[in-house]
C-alpha cells in the first residue's frame, strides 16, 4: 500500500511538478484543564499528526472541554 | 514604539470587522493612540477602499500567528514588488476587469507590480461552513495556487503574492443576510487557506480578493457592506495593503528596526473570539489583552474560559481609552470614581 501511495504521489508530481497536496478540515476536542501555553502546544502537536496546520482556532470552551477546529493539508 | 495589534479574525460572523472592511474606522482610532498598529487583512480590505498609513502595519493571519509565536518577525518596508496571480477559472471579461483594476493602481497610486500569471489550472475554490457556524474553505487545485506564487517569486521578483480566485456564487440567503451587515461572510474562511497557503510555503506577504459575478442594486444594502458594491473587483486593497506590508524575517536574522513579539504592548480581540494561535502566544508574556464584548461573533472561547488574563471592555471606544491610559502607566480603575483601598497581603 506504501509502495502504491507513493507511485501515485510520485506520478503527479512528474505530472503536475511540485505542491501536490489537499486541504482537509479537523474537529477535535480537549480537556480544558490546561494553561493557554500547555492548551496551544497540545493542539499542534494533536493538528500535526493529522497533517501541517494551516489554520485552527478554539471555537468553543466550557469547563470541562474546549472544541477545536482546524484546517491541515496533507500530501496524499 | 507603542504597539498595539488588532485581530478580528475572519470568516466568524463579527459584528464589527466581518464585513466589507468595516472595523476601518476601528483601526483609524486605534492608530491614533498607538505609534503602530499590527493588524491583518480581513480588518483593512474594503474592496475598492483603503486606508494606508505609515504606522499601520498590514499583516497576513498566518504570518501574525507566528509573529506572536515568535518564530518571524517583521521588518517594514518602503515598499514591495507586488505579484498579480489570478485564477485560471476567472471568465475572460472578469481576468480583463481585474488587469485593469490593476493598470489602475498603477497608473494612479503608482504600486510596483511584476507581470501578472494565470493558474496552470482552475483552483476549483470550495466553501464549507463548520460546526461552529465559521466558514471555511478547500481548493480542488492548491498545488496550481503554489506554482503560479512560486514562477512570480523566481521568475519576477515578485515580493509578495496578490491572489485573486473564482468564487462560487453564496446561496441567496447568506448573500442577502451579508448585505443587509448580518450572518458570516461565506467567503471569508476559503479566503484566509489561500493567502495561508501561500505565506506558510514562501513567507512573503500574500492577500486575496475574490473574482465574484456582478449582482444587481441591493436597496436593503447595510453601511458595513457596502464598500463592496462600489466595482467590479475587490483587488485595490489588497494591492494597497501588500505594496507596504513589511515582510517576514525568521529567528536569527534580526536586524535593528524589525518589529518583533515581546515589542506588543497590548493585543485587541473581539471577547468570545479568544481561542486563536495569536491570542495564546501573547497570553504567555507581558501584553496585555482587551477584550471587546460588544463585537459578538459566533465564537464562543472567551479569554477567562482559557485561564487567559484579559481587560474586558465593552467597545473598541472603551478599548481605546484604556490604551491611552495603559501607555501613559495610568491603572484602568483609578478612572472610575470609586478606588477600594489597599488591603493587607
Amino acid at each position: 500500500m506504501a509502495f502504491f501511495c507513493h507511485f501515485v504521489k510520485s506520478f503527479l508530481s512528474s505530472l503536475y511538478g511540485e505542491f501536490v497536496m489537499t486541504t482537509h478540515f479537523i474537529s477535535a476536542e480537549f480537556d480544558a484543564n490546561e494553561s493557554p501555553k500547555q492548551l496551544q502546544r497540545e493542539i499542534e502537536a494533536e493538528l500535526e499528526k493529522r497533517g501541517e496546520p494551516l489554520r485552527w482556532a478554539v471555537t468553543d470552551a466550557n469547563p470541562d472541554k474546549v472544541q477545536v477546529e482546524a484546517v491541515v493539508t496533507r500530501e496524499d | 514604539m507603542y504597539t498595539a495589534v488588532l485581530i478580528i479574525p475572519t470568516g466568524i460572523g463579527a459584528s464589527i470587522g466581518g464585513y466589507a472592511g468595516d472595523a476601518i474606522p476601528v483601526v483609524r482610532a486605534l492608530s491614533g493612540v498607538c505609534d503602530r498598529l499590527i493588524t491583518h487583512p480581513n480588518v483593512l480590505n474594503a474592496a475598492q477602499l483603503y486606508w494606508s498609513d505609515p504606522n499601520i502595519f498590514y499583516v497576513e493571519g498566518l504570518g501574525l500567528d507566528r509573529f506572536a509565536a515568535g518564530t518571524w518577525g517583521l521588518r517594514p518596508v518602503v515598499q514591495n514588488r507586488v505579484g498579480l496571480l489570478l485564477d485560471g477559472g476567472i471568465e475572460p471579461p472578469l481576468r480583463l476587469r481585474h488587469l485593469q483594476a490593476a493598470d489602475a493602481m498603477r497608473g494612479s497610486l503608482g504600486l510596483h507590480l511584476t507581470d501578472y500569471l494565470v493558474t496552470d489550472a482552475p483552483l476549483g475554490v470550495q466553501l464549507r461552513t463548520a460546526a461552529s457556524g465559521a466558514s471555511w474553505g478547500t481548493l480542488d487545485n492548491p498545488g496550481s495556487l503554489l506554482r503560479g506564487a512560486k514562477r512570480l517569486i523566481d521568475e519576477a521578483g515578485a515580493e509578495a503574492i496578490a491572489v485573486v480566485a473564482r468564487f462560487p456564487d453564496e446561496s441567496p440567503q447568506q448573500l442577502q443576510d451579508y448585505r443587509s451587515g448580518s450572518g458570516v461572510d461565506a467567503i471569508a474562511g476559503a479566503e484566509a487557506v489561500i493567502s495561508h497557503l501561500i505565506v506558510r510555503e514562501f513567507g512573503i506577504p500574500a492577500a486575496h480578493a475574490p473574482a465574484l459575478s456582478p449582482l444587481p442594486p441591493e436597496a436593503n444594502l447595510s453601511p458595513r457592506a457596502a464598500a463592496e458594491e462600489l466595482g467590479y473587483t475587490f483587488l485595490p486593497c489588497v494591492l494597497m495593503g501588500l505594496s507596504r506590508a513589511p515582510q517576514f524575517v525568521r529567528g536569527g536574522d534580526w536586524r535593528t528596526g524589525d518589529v518583533r513579539s515581546p515589542d506588543v504592548d497590548v493585543v485587541i480581540v473581539p471577547e468570545g473570539a479568544c481561542g486563536g494561535s495569536a491570542i495564546l502566544s501573547w497570553s504567555q508574556g507581558a501584553t496585555q489583552v482587551i477584550t471587546v464584548a460588544e463585537n459578538s461573533t459566533q465564537m464562543r472561547c472567551s479569554a477567562a474560559s482559557l485561564g487567559i488574563e484579559a481587560l474586558s471592555v465593552r467597545s473598541y471606544l472603551e478599548a481605546i481609552g484604556a490604551i491611552a491610559a495603559h501607555r501613559s502607566g495610568v491603572h484602568p480603575n483609578a478612572l472610575h470614581p470609586h478606588i477600594a483601598p489597599l488591603t493587607h497581603l
